[in-house]
């Protein structure tokens, strides 16, 4: 039985962090902060699932008009390039037996593999497929089994996980791991670094907050620096986005930009040494290929020399995507990497709840639950909230 | 004889001692038939029920076939699913359950104990609530036809006047009791844990399933003032909102839905939001605002007792058939209907 | 882009680096433990994303954000008097 005053305690600490009063006093000093600030405020919520909890919680409706919250790339689902999708169809249709997490399960491919676009179908068409939460059910289910692959889709959260396993050498022989592994520091460095070029910059970023507690809050610092944005690791409960958001806008206001720590009761400046360190002996860090963005330099991990009995790829002999054959990533039309890179916002798209929708993903960003394009097609935008507030007088 | 083979559903001898066995011996012979009716007491084709000593104006019938992975489940299996499942249909359509049909159909090789579990807590709940079971069928398929069992129910009722579910505006949305909790179990049995039985016992969540019929009074008193009743089963809460503000070109606001600290904490595990789980005893009002306080404590008086005020429906030129959801924190969002299956996430 | 869910440890296997975690609906699961082990003790409460322990949760800085909070939301019912006065 488990130490339940704990669960009190963190319960406690909930209740604030979602507390209706605490986010009515933020939003308040949010707004007080915004009028010293002449210009908009462009803040780019990097990860997934702060886009998740942002529109969850409706906080774009409770923020000023000045401010704009864009979603970032911060989605290892949707940033999975359609190719490894395609082999791993046939794979499973060949005998394969495949463990892959719900939301990979449902990420359409660009092309159609033996009559089917995901895992979803290969599935209902005989495949071999099975939807687990993490590498530690795979393993229980894979034991004594044929051969199997866990599709091993994640972040720097995930990775030391996958490390761990191989290093102590937990998963049964049958069992391989397709490391598809990215790495985020190079991803917002590259995205920055697009953007930085547009018209509209950014003004402030929200850090991934459990990235950092295996990274540290330290890998957001060359982004800070070189690019003068103020950048803030946050914790995934409104509140904490909040504050986050009023942090950025402190730095705007007193030209700062540095990083900052918000999520300090699960982050430290210099994340998980051990995580980190098995990192590095058991992946290699490789130029990887990212679903409607391209190819960025050192931000995929694929398992090394030395530990290549548990690869998929070695075993299976599945290729790598080259890079001249990725321009095929997005069908037609569709602007996810805009999206992704926040250029756009999905209602820019021409596609969007025309031919693209959550029943019939088109593009990536429709998939993941955590998608943007998916989290607006199920919650609405901000102007669509507001415009029916408006009508019914809520505000 | 210890499991379920095909001739057991072949019509012969076998099946009429199975029958004998599972059903027929274990109904009340008051309960075989509706009063001066024919039902099981004379296994025909069909029952009949005399209408003429019954004085209500309408019948109400809702038919559902029940297939849960696992049959088993901490709180209930699927043959108290199907009797509460089916009686709750009529419930929530303002009916008095007064009879019941089913049909069973079982794969071969099926362990006749556990056939027998389940078909007696189906008969149980039916004798609990005085519903005649005074029909069915049985039938078994060959193995790997079926994945373990199905049963269909299907339930008569009467009711002085039926509710039919179109919301009004300024109508104020009432929930029975916490929600999802019944979704949240099967989900948990399903993602890996089926073989953990023990553990879940000692645990805290189990299925609410649970027959809505004491809540009949209730519906007879605020019969004029109910304009929407509904157990919100598959798509959840959030499914029954949906086809409400849809069927009725309203608008519907909510906060606060009741969930379970359990059952949060388990959607929040796996990435999903519980007002897409499945309740199986729990019920949804919309009744006109002058009575709502009243009705929900009336409602906590019959034994409900976290019933609570969840919504109101409003008009709205622009945005018909939404779901705006007030979140904790005081900001909006849209409530959408469900979609797809419901997947756990990684991120 | 990595939900994670707090947990408290039961039992921590210090060989194979498992930990058997409660997330609070009374069912034990395994978790990979990627961090330092040395920082996850039995009775901690910790992060946990996709079977992997992420990150414990310090609860003294979870009681000092408690802390500060519960000013805040003093300060909004002193500032809702204030108005209403």
């Amino acid at each position: 039985m488990a130490e339940f005053s704990k669960f009190e305690i963190l319960k406690e600490v909930e209740i604030l962090l979602r507390s209706r009063d605490v986010a009515n006093l933020l939003v308040n000093c949010i707004k007080k902060l915004c009028e010293k600030i002449s210009e908009d405020v462009r803040i780019m919520s990097f990860c997934g699932t702060h886009e998740w909890s942002v529109t969850n919680y409706g906080l774009r409706s409770l923020l000023p008009k000045k401010i704009e919250i864009i979603a970032g790339p911060g989605c290892p689902v949707c940033v999975t390039p359609s190719y490894y999708i395609e082999e791993l169809i046939k794979l499973s249709m060949d005998g394969v037996q495949i463990y892959t997490y719900g939301d990979v399960f449902r990420l359409p491919a660009v092309k159609l593999v033996r009559g089917a676009k995901s895992l979803e179908d290969a599935k209902a068409l005989g495949g071999e497929v099975r939807v687990v939460t993490g590498l530690v059910d795979a393993i229980e289910l894979a034991k004594n089994c044929k051969d199997s692959i866990f599709v091993g889709i994640g972040f720097e959260t995930v990775a030391p996980g996958y490390a761990h396993a191989i290093l102590k050498d937990l998963i049964p022989k049958n069992l391989k791991i397709l490391s598809l592994l990215k790495l985020t520091p190079p991803a917002m460095y590259f995205t920055v670094e697009k953007i930085d070029k547009d018209e509209k910059p950014l003004s402030g970023i929200i850090a991934p907050g459990h990235v950092s507690t295996i990274v540290g809050a330290k890998a957001w610092k060359k982004v800070a620096e070189d690019f003068r944005i103020p950048i803030v690791v946050a914790g995934f409960e409104p509140v904490d986005i909040l504050m986050a958001i009023a942090k950025i806008l402190q730095q705007i206001i007193s030209g700062e930009a540095k990083v900052e720590l918000e999520y300090t009761r699960a982050v430290s400046y210099d994340g998980d040494l051990r995580a980190q360190k098995l990192l590095s002996s058991i992946f290699e860090a490789k130029e990887d290929a990212w679903r409607g963005i391209g190819f960025i330099p050192g931000s995929g991990l694929r398992i090394n020399e030395g530990y290549r009995r548990y690869d998929a790829f070695e075993y299976f002999n599945i290729e790598e995507l080259r890079k001249s054959e990725w321009n095929y990533d997005l069908n037609a039309g569709c602007r996810c990497s805009d999206i992704v890179l926040g250029r756009a916002k999905p209602t820019d798209c021409k596609l969007f709840m025309r031919v693209c929708n959550p029943e019939n993903p088109y593009g990536p960003c429709m998939v993941s639950v955590e998608g943007t394009c998916s989290i607006w097609a199920r919650f609405g935008a901000k102007e669509f909230t507001d415009d029916i507030l408006e009508e019914l007088k809520l505000r | 004889m210890k499991f379920i083979k095909l001739s057991h559903g072949s019509g012969g001898v076998e099946m009429g001692d199975i029958l004998s066995k599972l059903v027929f011996s274990k109904v009340d012979e008051k309960l075989k038939k509706v009063e001066n009716g024919v039902g099981i007491d004379l296994p025909d084709d069909g029952a009949a029920i005399p209408l003429k000593n019954i004085t209500n104006d309408y019948i109400i019938l809702s038919t559902d076939a029940y297939t849960v992975n696992p049959p088993f489940f901490p709180g209930g299996n699927i043959g108290s699913l199907a009797a509460t499942g089916s009686i709750n249909d009529v419930v929530m359509t303002g009916g008095k359950p007064i009879a019941a049909l089913d049909s069973i159909v079982v794969e071969e090789g099926y362990p006749l104990d556990q056939l027998e579990i389940i078909v007696d807590s189906m008969i149980d709940v039916f004798k609990k609530e005085g519903v005649a079971l005074i029909g069915g069928d049985f039938k078994v398929m060959p193995k790997g036809n079926l994945d373990k069992i199905l049963i269909t129910t299907t339930v008569l009722g009467l009711a002085k006047k039926p509710i039919v579910d179109i919301p009004k505006d300024g109508d104020v949305l009432v929930v029975s009791d916490f929600v999802g909790d019944h979704g949240a179990v099967i989900m948990l049995l399903q993602m890996g844990v089926a073989d953990k039985a023990s553990e879940l016992k000692s645990g805290r969540l189990s299925s609410d399933i649970k027959p809505l019929t004491r809540l009949l009074p209730l519906i007879d008193r605020f019969l004029d003032e109910i304009n929407a009743a509904r157990d919100p089963t598959r798509g959840g809460i959030a499914g029954v909102l949906n086809e409400w503000a849809k069927n009725s070109g309203n608008l519907i606001v909510v906060e606060d839905v009741p969930i379970r600290d359990e059952v949060r904490r388990y959607a929040e595990m796996l990435g999903i939001d519980p007002m897409y789980l499945a309740s199986e005893g729990a019920a949804v009002f919309s009744v006109s605002a002058e009575v709502a306080e009243e009705f929900v404590e009336d409602m906590r008086d019959l034994g409900f007792e976290n019933a609570k005020i969840i919504g109101k429906v409003k008009k709205s030129e622009k945005y018909k058939g939404f779901v705006l959801k007030k979140t904790e924190i005081g900001g909006f969002r849209l409530l959408e209907p469900p979609r797809g299956e419901i997947v756990p996430r990684i991120c | 882009m990595c939900l994670g869910v707090p947990a408290v440890v039961v039992e921590i296997d210090e060989e194979k680096g498992y930990a058997e975690v409660d997330y609070g609906d009374g069912v034990l699961r395994k978790a990979f433990v990627g961090i330092s082990l040395d920082r996850i003790n039995r009775g901690d409460l910790v992060i946990v994303h996709a079977n992997v322990v992420i990150s414990k949760i310090s609860l003294e800085e979870a009681e000092e954000i408690m802390k500060i909070l519960k000013e805040i939301a003093l300060m909004s019912d002193e500032e809702q008097k204030l108005s209403k006065n």
